[in-house]
């Protein structure tokens, strides 16, 4: 058998080579070259992995959470809560406008009307009001319901991916 | 249920204070990752920071696909890799330096010798030299006891990559650490 190369010392030091295991060992025993070669890459291999400590800072997880403290407070307002909240009002309010519960389609309608009457004239608000009060209500909550679940499924997946680059 | 799912899971209920129990686990890994790419106190305890906010940030996207210390792997290197952009550090490495051609019988003064009595200290040396990619696969095998594939995923490089950037990184080494001292000294 040849002396060994570097990289098949690596490539034994590593344990890539245990088809040739016991050859490599023999060839190691027998040749003075090899066995001191191997022998120096087992130190340079003993020294990597017992590279002294980086000192850690005393107190650094402490500091961490402190500075995460905002954060997580401040993520109670975030857009995030925000439109979830939004998509979990506007899912209970359709429900109760589609099971027709009095109460509430009439609060429906009059904030329609509200509404309304800031872009339309008198007749034009009424007839809207009239004729598209909750189906726009309807609309306009499937709407955010929607906004919201895709943000939910596609946007915060982007942002979550976006901060591990 | 392993702890990190439990930690994770407690974080994400609105617990951050759970999150010190990541910091603390993984602190040192990260503190090597980030200690490969940076140069000073400073700036490691910075990126260190940097590393863990984005972490907490990020973590309602950890879905446990790879193994948490992979993860946290990743951003600290991207983390470290910015850093080392905002610096204007080179980061591209098509090749090691050249091993001096000095010969061992011509190595350092004894008094240099003296002060550098072993090899730890030499080899800390000699490893500072290398350029930061080289370093981090090197800690990220020897130290931290990462597969070729865990290295590969954590530095978006080709397993053959992470092998052949080991193997020249070691071979230099040796090389050097023959080349700069009587191999007395060193090896025996």
């Amino acid at each position: 058998m040849n002396h060994l190369s570097d990289e098949q010392i690596q490539d034994f030091l590593d344990g890539n080579l245990p088809e040739r295991e016991e050859e490599i060992r023999a060839h190691i025993e027998s040749c003075t070259r090899c066995r001191e070669e191997v022998d120096r890459y087992r130190s340079l291999y003993l020294e990597l992995a017992a590279a002294p400590e980086n000192a850690l800072a005393p107190g650094f997880a402490d500091r961490v959470v402190a500075g995460l403290q905002p954060e997580a407070s401040n993520g109670k307002f975030t857009v995030d809560r925000l439109v979830l909240a939004a998509a979990a009002l506007g899912c209970l309010v359709t429900t109760i406008i589609l099971i027709g519960w009095e109460p509430i389609s009439t609060l429906g309608a009059g904030l329609m009307r509200g509404m309304m009457s800031l872009w339309f004239d008198t007749a034009g608000s009424a007839w809207l009001a009239a004729h598209l009060e909750t189906p726009l209500l309807v609309a306009a909550v499937a709407v955010v319901a929607l906004v919201a679940t895709a943000d939910r499924l596609v946007l915060k997946p982007m942002r979550d991916a976006a901060v591990q680059r | 249920m392993n702890d990190d799912t439990a930690i994770v899971a407690a974080v994400l209920n609105g617990n951050s204070n759970s999150f010190k129990l990541l910091v603390v686990k993984y602190e040192r890994l990260v503190s090597h990752i980030v200690s490969r790419l940076t140069t000073t106190a400073e700036d490691r305890e910075d990126v260190r920071q940097e590393v863990f906010l984005r972490a907490f940030r990020g973590l309602s996207g950890f879905k446990f696909e790879s193994k948490f210390s992979t993860w946290i792997s990743k951003i600290a290197y991207n983390t470290g890799l910015n850093h080392l952009e905002r610096r204007g550090a080179p980061i591209s490495i098509e090749r090691l330096p050249e091993v001096p051609e000095q010969q061992a019988d011509e190595a350092a003064d004894p008094e240099e010798i003296a002060v550098n009595n072993d090899i730890s200290t030499r080899l800390q040396d000699e490893v500072a030299q290398l350029p930061p990619v080289y370093r981090l696969a090197l800690t990220l095998y020897h130290l931290e006891e990462f597969s070729y594939e865990e290295i590969a995923d954590v530095m978006r490089l080709p397993m053959g990559t992470v092998k052949s950037h080991l193997f020249r990184a070691r071979k230099l080494l040796k090389e050097r650490l023959l080349s700069k001292y009587r191999r007395e000294e060193i090896w025996d």
